[in-house]
């Protein structure tokens, strides 16, 4: 049984429309992606790869030029499922503050749910749901410019699980904050995946957000490059480094010592396995065995 | 000693005075700043950093306290504070929101124009700036409005180049750019700050770029300046940093845990590459004890 | 200079006011200032006064906040005042040389001051105790008839909701963008209308620029959240009269009335 995933982007090729006599350049080139429901993928790029116009096929604001995308089935072109595409893949941007619509953050969650046509009563349950499960519910009442960044971005979220998507995507929503909003949201992103089973989309160009993720797929140049394991991508270091794009600290460190004739694991991802695989090798002396 | 560039003097501010939103953005901050050193400023977001960059240019009155530059008291006669915007340079974040010229040539002058200067001296000014930051001489015709942001950020710290400050003030330029975007920028400052001598002041939310590149750290907390020094004493401190919430560099944090768990290793390593030379030291070194 | 615009601005509280129906409170100040126009003498502007102070009371907001209000304006609450006393003819009081005071002029000048800062405080009485929000909302249910010959109802309360979730983002960038050009040696204290016109330009065009990048990213994000104008669409909250409403309408009823009694029958004196 060849069951269909929940995105599918086939050969897909884009161009954005150019002015008479200029010779239209690819954004996308040929892009074959897939996402299954309950995922948590990061797509890596440096600025200008196409890493964002991909994002923006996945809920129909932009239809590929060659090739198709569909979400649950359904194609992207299809002008009159629109919105039934849009609720299911939500999307957050990059600037908190352009995308909050009203002047009270309850309002600005019921938004959505208002150009639906929810009935009153279940679009209240379902603001205050989604403002519980971004944990800014005691601030329904706040003007958005009177939060931070993180939570202006927490809001953004809510505004989009309050539609109660099967995927959020998510395009560089850490770019602008401090390193505490930051922290902030990926725990909301994180917590959206693993607790609410909502499949993310998570465009970044932080490597220790793409490695909190299941899978990375690095484009560049408009093309797929890479697209597997948190570790088997950034185990690439030179190809990374090659595209403009940087690993985590510890990744390159223990991938030096590889290099300069040390036994040690392949891909080192975190702190902890960090610490654990140096100090195997100071206390063991790992290189006379 | 070394000259001092910039100091204050029981410098603080309060925003919205006698009113109930009354807050003391910075708090009496006494520091001195040696000339030619290149400074990287952290601290949350509300930890006073972006009030205290203004008042180092006169962008902001000091509500009490002293500024001086090169000695001078900012203060002293207030009709002159424009001349101390032009030796105190100030980029600020997203620099690239404030470009508005035709041309990018025009908006790097802009700054060199209100100096009053000739056109010859503009001109060449003009020229200097854009070769710092990388801009060859085909960008210089173009609207700013059609580059990539990359480039329009380049031109917006071209267009406070081109005053050729003794101090150069950055709040966070690499804000929102991608990995190789940010390292360009960096490098541009660096070699700026190495061929020029001037003073460069760095905020930064990444430890790991001030730890690259900064010889000395001005850590802010609550309005107040809690700590400055040269970078390796400040990195020594892990412990204090991460209570305050603040990202130290992973590779910092790898080696402070493996000093509690008993291993030899140095108290201060802040890149990859010393990270990289001490281990091979301490291996070489206990391979030789084995032997 | 920029964080002084006051005027429309919410000052949050639970009282009686602020928790009347915004479509009733925007009914009521049109009838309130109806009245004060209707109102011929000065006993009978002096209940239209009165009534005001009532609302204000019951708003539960410093009275501080009625002269903020009225401060912005004194310089026209002034200038009417010197207008009516020299300039409305009658019996002189006073005559200096050319200069002559009458009692008309004064009188005018008087009721004149009373009805402008009763107007604006009456509606200042309604920004200070309904969110712009609010305020938006009502306008639009109450003009949703006018939908009907074609006016676009919903898309004006769109554009106003978002102007006023944009005026304080764009008041900060203003600011931002001015510190930058100063931090460049711009000048914009000295020199001549045309120099600190000209001195306008390095702000105006980045925040024009910025404003525009704004509104493409709102209609985007908007877009990603099925926004596709009124038709069909619901509201959060619902809005209904309820007992207080009625009562309010009731007190600004009588109020109405004792005002044309004290017109028709009320004394003589302090008429105009």
């Amino acid at each position: 049984m060849s069951k269909k995933s929940f995105i599918e982007a086939n050969r897909i090729s884009f161009s954005y429309p150019s002015y008479e006599g200029e010779i239209p350049s690819l954004v996308l080139d040929g892009v074959d992606v897939s996402i299954e429901e309950g995922e948590f993928v990061a797509v890596l790029g440096h600025n200008g790869s196409g890493k964002s116009t991909l994002a923006k096929h996945f809920n129909a604001i932009l239809v590929p030029t060659e090739g198709s995308v569909s979400v649950s089935g359904i194609s992207t072109a299809e002008e009159a499922k629109l919105f039934e595409i849009r609720q299911e893949v939500g999307m957050v941007f990059q600037n908190p503050d352009n995308q909050i619509v009203a002047t009270i953050i309850e309002e600005d969650v019921a938004f959505a749910l208002e150009n639906l046509g929810v009935p009153p009563k279940e679009i209240r349950e379902r603001v205050d749901d989604a403002l519980k499960k971004v944990d800014m519910y005691d601030y329904r009442l706040h003007a958005p410019n009177q939060l931070s960044g993180g939570q202006k971005q927490r809001i953004a979220i809510a505004g989009i699980v309050a539609m109660r998507p099967k995927c959020v995507v998510l395009d560089e929503p850490t770019a602008m904050l401090d390193p505490k909003g930051r922290r902030e949201v990926m725990a909301t992103i994180k917590q959206l995946n693993k607790e609410l089973g909502i499949t993310v989309v998570i465009i970044t160009h932080y490597m220790d957000e793409a490695a909190m993720c299941d899978r990375v797929v690095v484009v560049d140049d408009g093309k797929v490059i890479m697209d597997s394991t948190p570790k088997e991508v950034f185990g690439s270091v030179e190809k990374i480094k090659e595209r403009g794009l940087d690993v985590p600290q510890v990744t390159e460190l223990c991938h030096e010592l590889k290099k300069a004739g040390f036994d040690i694991p392949d891909c080192v991802l975190t702190e902890e396995e960090c610490v654990a695989v140096l100090e195997k090798l100071l206390k063991g002396g790992a290189q006379n065995g | 000693m070394a000259e001092i560039i910039i100091k204050t003097e029981n410098l603080s501010y309060v925003y919205s005075a006698g009113t109930p939103y009354e807050h003391r953005a910075i708090d009496n901050i006494n520091i001195e700043i040696e000339k030619g050193s290149f400074v990287g400023l952290i601290g949350h977001t509300g930890s006073g950093k972006s009030t205290l960059i203004q008042h180092l240019n006169g962008l902001i009155k000091p509500t009490s306290g002293k500024v001086f530059v090169g000695g001078e008291n900012l203060w002293a006669n207030p009709k002159d504070i424009r001349k101390f915007r032009f030796k105190v340079g100030l980029v600020f974040q997203y620099p690239e929101h404030q470009l508005f010229e035709e041309t990018v040539r025009k908006d790097i002058a802009f700054g060199p124009k209100n100096m009053g200067l000739s056109d010859e001296e503009i001109e060449e000014r003009v020229l200097e700036a854009a070769k710092h930051t990388g801009l060859t001489a085909d960008y210089l015709e173009k609207s700013p409005f059609e580059l990539s942001g990359g480039e329009k950020r380049r031109v917006a710290i071209a267009g406070v180049l081109a005053m050729k400050p003794e101090v150069l003030i950055l709040d966070e330029p690499t804000a929102g750019l991608d990995p190789k975007g940010r390292e360009f920028i960096l490098s541009e400052i660096k070699a700026y700050h190495e061929n020029t001598g001037a003073t460069v002041i760095l905020v930064s939310h990444s430890m790991e770029d001030v730890a690259r590149f900064a010889s000395h750290v001005l850590i802010m907390n609550h309005s107040k300046a809690v700590m400055y020094g040269e970078t390796r004493e400040i990195f020594k401190r892990v412990d204090e940093l991460c209570e305050m919430g603040l990202e130290v560099p992973q590779i910092s944090r790898v080696f402070a845990k493996l000093r509690e768990k008993g291993c030899e290793v140095p108290e201060s390593v802040l890149t990859v590459a010393e990270a990289k030379d001490a281990v091979l030291k301490l291996l070489e070194k206990g391979g030789k004890d084995n032997a | 200079m920029l964080k002084d615009i006051t005027f429309g601005q919410y000052f949050p509280g639970d009282s009686i006011i602020h928790r009347l129906d915004p479509r009733m409170k925007l009914i009521l100040i049109v009838a309130y200032i109806v009245l004060l126009f209707v109102a011929d003498g000065l006993f009978s502007l002096l209940i239209g006064a009165g009534m005001g102070v009532i609302f204000y009371a019951l708003s539960k907001l410093p009275w501080k906040l009625v002269i903020k209000c009225i401060k912005p304006i004194m310089p026209i609450i002034i200038f009417t005042a010197v207008l009516n006393i020299f300039f409305v003819e009658g019996e002189p009081l006073f005559e200096w040389k050319f200069i002559s005071i009458s009692e008309k002029g004064v009188l005018t000048a008087v009721l004149m001051c009373i009805r402008i800062i009763c107007l604006i405080a009456g509606s200042s009485l309604l920004t200070y105790t309904t969110t712009p929000i609010a305020l938006t909302d009502g306008l639009e249910r109450l003009m949703k008839p006018l939908q009907k010959i074609k006016v676009p109802v919903h898309e004006l309360s769109m554009m106003m909701t978002i102007a006023l979730r944009f005026i304080p983002t764009l008041i900060d960038e203003t600011q931002k963008i001015m510190a930058a050009q100063k931090a460049r040696g711009a000048d914009m204290e000295s020199g001549n209308v045309i120099q600190k016109a000209k001195a306008l330009i390095p702000i105006l065009i980045p925040l024009f620029v910025s404003a525009f990048r704004r509104a493409d990213e709102l209609a985007l994000a908007m877009e990603c959240r099925c926004y596709h104008g009124g038709e069909g669409r619901t509201r959060m909250k619902q809005l209904k009269l309820s007992g207080k409403d009625f009562g309010a309408a009731l007190f600004v009823a009588i109020g109405f009335a004792a005002i044309i009694l004290m017109n028709m029958f009320g004394p003589e004196v302090f008429r105009l």
